[in-house]
This record gives structure tokens, C-alpha cells and sequence, in this order.
């Protein structure tokens, strides 16, 4: 399973918001984003987001928090068995024989439901 | 029901349209009321709340700044504060906004109960990122409009929010992985009072 290095889990974060906010238009990058819900409804600009990251405070910390959790989640599901990496699995080809022959099943085997 | 809304910063329409599909999804039996902009002020809030007793009410809007406790009506003043709390005794309250807490704070000396959530509740600007809220944003009202308890609806937001931020840091379009962290925030302080 790969590994995620916790210390550099800010750097991280900051970087991915950086190559975000760079490649936005520039009227964009000081336009409110998210919103809080109260009076005044205090906005956040993509620029603004990111400085609150960079310097940790107390928002800051705690989206970089929840980025860590959801990389972490992200990187987990990404490495269990059976998920997008490994290659989706062909059905098995039926003989030419068995294909025209319709295969005899038992009476447990005749559709969805059993009767004791 | 009772359900509230105002619509005058784009973050109240967003909230307004949360509302406007919550109240479509209720059964028309004629027992609910959708009280919006301009009519989401304290006089009609109030009026409605002494016609209505004992029934939930869903409000999505601004939570009023601490320490002030309640809503904000569609006028940019009090719809419901901390003198009026009572009329919400023997109710359910889903809070869709900032500062549920503090409303909860008031909860049980007053005999209500409370969904919301604690501090700040972050709301999306851009219009995709409006849509893919709108599920999670209705989830707690959901379940309290289906006779369940605030605290079944906590857990409801939580777990629709917290699927949301999976999806969006995944999906990972422009802007996906910084909002995704917002959301996740949105999961950890729902909270029922």
C-alpha cells in the first residue's frame, strides 16, 4: 500500500491550492468562492483560501486537516484489492459446445428462488 | 411545517433554493408552509410560529453572529432571537446555517430540540458546486421532515457530506479538492442539540 508522509502533508496541500489559484483567471482568484452562513457572511476568495492554508491558522489548520483525511481515504481505496487499478476481468468464454447446448441444471439451480 | 427562507446575499439563494426543493418534496396535504424573501421576517416568522404550534420548522439562511442566538430574516434583522426563543418549545429545529450551536445552547431550557451546526456552515458559489451540495444540504432536513430525531439527522448530514467531500476530492475538476475540504468541515460540525 503506498505510503503517505504526514510531514509533508501541508507542503502538499499547499502546493495542489497554489497550482490551483495559478491557474485560474485572474479576476477569479479574488472572487468569493465559499461563503459562510452567518451575518455578514464572511467570503473566501481562492487567493484568500490559500493564504489561510499557507499560514495555518485556525481555519487553515482545518483544512488541512480534512485534506489529509481525504487523501488518506483516497489513497486506501485506491490500494484495496479489487479496486480501478487492477484490470476489470473478462467473463469466461463458453465452448461452442456448451454455448449451443443449454447446460441441465439441478432443481436448487432453476432461477432465484428454492422451494423446501 | 414551517419552512423559512431569505434570498438576499447570493449565499441565501443558495440556501433559498435548498428550500424551494425541501418544501416541493413535502406532502401537499396543506399543513406546511414555505415562508420566503420578501415575507421571511420576524413579524410573519413569529405569526406563524403562534399559528402552528408543536410543528418542525426548517430554516436555511443566516445564523445570527454569537453571542446574539437565532436567525436572520430577510429584512437583515433578527427573524428570531434569544426573546422569542419559546416559541420554538415542543418543536423540532433544523438549522441550515452558521451557529446552529448556539440556538442549540437554548435548546432544552426552552423544550425544543435542535439539528444544525456548530460555528461556521460553508455554502458554494459557484453554481456546480450549488448542485452537488444540494443533497447534503438536505439530508438533516430530511429526515426531520420523515419524523426523525435531530440527532438520526446529524448523522445523515454527516455521512452525505463526507460522501460529497470523497466524491469531489476524487473527481478532482477545477476547484474540486479545495472545496472538498470545506465540505468535510460541514460534516464534522453538524450536531444535534
Amino acid at each position: 500500500m503506498p505510503k503517505i508522509n504526514v510531514d509533508n502533508i501541508h507542503a502538499n496541500f499547499v502546493r495542489q491550492l497554489e497550482s490551483w489559484v495559478d491557474g485560474l483567471p485572474e479576476h477569479a482568484k479574488d472572487a468569493p468562492f465559499v461563503t459562510a452562513a452567518a451575518k455578514g457572511g464572511k467570503e473566501l476568495s481562492p487567493s484568500q483560501v490559500l493564504v489561510h492554508v499557507r499560514k495555518l491558522t485556525p481555519l487553515g489548520v482545518q483544512l488541512t486537516e480534512q485534506a489529509a483525511a481525504l487523501a488518506m481515504s483516497d489513497t486506501f481505496r485506491e490500494a484495496l484489492p479489487g479496486a480501478a487499478t487492477k484490470p476489470p476481468v473478462k467473463p469466461a468464454r463458453r465452448s461452442r459446445k456448451s454455448a449451443t447446448k443449454p447446460r441441465r441444471r439441478g432443481p436448487q439451480n432453476r432461477g432465484g428462488t428454492v422451494t423446501v | 411545517m414551517i419552512v423559512v427562507s431569505t434570498n438576499r446575499s447570493a449565499t441565501e439563494k443558495a440556501l433559498h433554493r435548498y428550500a424551494s426543493r425541501f418544501f416541493a418534496g413535502l406532502p401537499r396535504n396543506g399543513s406546511s408552509l414555505h415562508l420566503k424573501s420578501p415575507r421571511s421576517v420576524s413579524k410573519n416568522f413569529i405569526l406563524e410560529l403562534r399559528s402552528r404550534t408543536g410543528v418542525p420548522v426548517f430554516f436555511f439562511g443566516h445564523g445570527l453572529n454569537p453571542p446574539a442566538i437565532g436567525f436572520l430574516g430577510d429584512d437583515g434583522k433578527p427573524a428570531l432571537d434569544a426573546k422569542n426563543m419559546a416559541l420554538l418549545t415542543r418543536r423540532k429545529v433544523a438549522a441550515t446555517c452558521c451557529h446552529g450551536d448556539r440556538v442549540g445552547s437554548v435548546a432544552r431550557r426552552n423544550r425544543f430540540s435542535v439539528f444544525g451546526y456548530k460555528g461556521l456552515y460553508w455554502v458554494p458559489k459557484s453554481s456546480r458546486h450549488v448542485t452537488d451540495c444540494e443533497a447534503a444540504a438536505l439530508a438533516g432536513p430530511s429526515i426531520i421532515a420523515q419524523g426523525g430525531s435531530p440527532a438520526q439527522a446529524a448523522l445523515a448530514a454527516e455521512r452525505e457530506y463526507r460522501r460529497l467531500a470523497q466524491l469531489l476530492y476524487s473527481r478532482n475538476r477545477v476547484g474540486d479538492r479545495a472545496f472538498a475540504s470545506f465540505v468535510a468541515i460541514n460534516a464534522t460540525t453538524a450536531g444535534a442539540w
